[in-house]
């Protein structure tokens, strides 16, 4: 019984599966004419042409990665002070608030920053599109270090007050051994917001602002299917693998004190 | 963030904004009158709420089957790589294979049963909204499924179908009277979360909506698009709207989170 139970979970995750396969078929080949199931022609040329350009996708890329790792290190760093302190005042408003990134489309959150963004001077260049993500992956950060802050944290901090620790000695001995792993797991997350981003730096960014989601977006848009079914392999190849890590360390561990 | 909810709700009513001329209701006449605001009210909470019932569903009766599921190497790799998949490339994906010249076309044509791309039924950009359904059901499902797997390990609620089979259920009472109801309550903070993302999406009804009725991110970006300064309050009338929908939810979220720690 147990084995077909794990058959059919298989087969379901399987057919879910299914539409990367066509990613990858239709990324290494090129045209895709009508009643054919596979490419025209199987000769690599996307990927040629991918590894052969250095101006368009290589520059998309670089900033791409670029603006990942801004956003994650800052919105990680800050959110793990705010989260402490979020806990201390917990009405609820601010709250809401703090969770606001968490449900809100980023797509109309951007259209009303537009505005501000046009009276500091910011629209349209790289600063306002960094400054957006930050505001989003700053939320994101908050409320998953919200959850680090709870009594067992305030004991341990206790613990290392009373035997006569210092204010660094309680990052170093009582909070990092707690929240390392959350700590990767919020960079990783930060960074992969900033990095599939396309609401923010579609309005914000005005088209001066290259980032790998908007040249997947054109080839969607010119209707070059491989182009575009390779860009989205580059574009799915970080979260996979970060999703993957950020899984296994969050991983259910049997000692109940994962609260969520 | 708060500047974003009270800078549309001052644009929306004329207090702000370009071509402002004073405080006035002329917008929000016009955006309830011509019907767009009802429209896609109904358009995004029906689209939300049955993408969110279809991939809780799933979710749930996934880890019914196999709870311990996630636990194996192959699973948990291939949850993520649907987690890691973007929205647009979901949307990318679902129009190559249900549009008219898409796989499934394709795959009937080779059989026999369809001709052309033409006669192919239409599944995206359609009046049903087919298509938006598919893909932000592909895209909601892994982060509902991963949570309630997760939520399966902190219950305990192995220990709880074993109580129950112990005191004489059958292996699916113990399941279905015992886990179920547990998940889903535990689960309500999450299922709201999922509504509101749906409520929420740009992407995918962007690129496989019709042009009328829309989503609100898809209407609210068209509306503000600098083409049309007149009609731009309107998209912030449309943004208070989806604004306060929001907040309804995110403390009705809070409220159960509250409630249940």
């Amino acid at each position: 019984m147990n084995r077909l139970h794990r058959f059919f979970a298989l087969l379901a995750l399987w057919t879910l599966l299914a539409p990367v396969g066509m990613l990858v078929s239709l990324s290494i080949g090129s045209g895709w004419s009508y009643p054919r199931l596979l490419p025209d022609r199987i000769d690599l040329l996307p990927w040629r042409v991918f590894f052969a350009s250095r101006d368009g996708i290589v520059t998309a890329l670089l900033h791409s990665t670029m603006m990942s790792l801004l956003v994650s290190a800052s919105s990680t760093l800050l959110g793990l002070v705010a989260g402490r302190s979020l806990r201390k005042h917990a009405s609820l408003w601010l709250r809401v608030i703090a969770y606001i990134p968490f449900g809100v489309s980023p797509m109309v959150i951007g259209t009303c920053l537009y505005d501000l963004e046009v009276h500091l001077g910011v629209a349209g260049r790289m600063m306002g599109v960094l400054m957006a993500q930050f505001i989003f992956a700053f939320g994101f950060s908050t409320v998953l270090f919200c959850e680090l802050w709870n009594t067992r944290t305030d004991r341990l901090e206790s613990l290392v007050i009373e035997l006569g620790g210092s204010r660094w000695s309680i990052w170093r001995h009582a909070i990092w051994p707690y929240a390392h792993r959350l700590i990767l797991v919020s960079l990783l997350q930060t960074a992969l917001y900033s990095w599939l981003d396309y609401g923010l730096i579609s309005v914000l960014g005005g088209g001066n602002v290259p980032s790998i989601t908007l040249t997947l977006y054109s080839y969607i848009r010119e209707g070059s299917v491989n182009q575009a079914a390779q860009s989205g392999l580059v574009l799915m190849l970080p979260p996979v693998v970060g999703f993957a890590v950020s899984m296994s360390l969050l991983r259910p561990r049997h000692d109940g004190e994962k609260t969520n | 963030m708060v500047w974003s909810v009270v800078y549309s709700i001052c644009y929306s009513f004329g207090i702000l904004g370009f071509l402002s001329e004073g405080p006035t209701l002329k917008h929000w006449i016009s955006a309830i009158g011509n019907g767009e605001i009802a429209s896609t009210t109904i358009l995004s909470v029906g689209i939300s709420l049955q993408v969110t019932l279809v991939s809780t569903a799933a979710a749930i009766g996934l880890v019914l089957l196999a709870p311990r599921g996630i636990e194996s190497r192959t699973m948990m790799t291939m949850v993520s790589v649907l987690l890691g998949m973007p929205v647009a490339i979901h949307a990318f994906v679902v129009y190559q294979i249900f549009s008219g010249g898409g796989l499934v076309s394709r795959a009937l044509h080779s059989v026999g049963l369809v001709g052309s791309p033409d006669e192919m039924p239409a599944m995206v950009n359609d009046g049903w909204s087919i298509g938006i359904c598919i893909a932000l059901t592909a895209s909601s499902f892994p982060i509902v499924y991963l949570y309630f797997s997760q939520l399966w390990a902190t219950l305990r609620l192995d220990k709880h179908c074993r109580l129950a089979e112990c005191i004489g259920a059958t292996r699916w009472q113990g399941k279905l009277r015992v886990a179920l109801p547990m998940l889903l309550r535990k689960g309500r903070p999450m299922i709201a979360m999922s509504f509101l993302s749906n409520l929420g999406s740009f992407e995918i009804p962007l690129l496989l909506g019709r042009q009328s009725p829309q989503m609100f991110s898809v209407l609210t970006y068209r509306r503000s698009g600098l083409y049309d300064l007149a009609r731009r309050p309107e998209a912030f009338a449309i943004a208070t709207v989806y604004f306060g929908m929001c907040l309804i939810v995110l403390i009705v979220y809070l409220r159960w989170r509250e409630h249940d720690e």
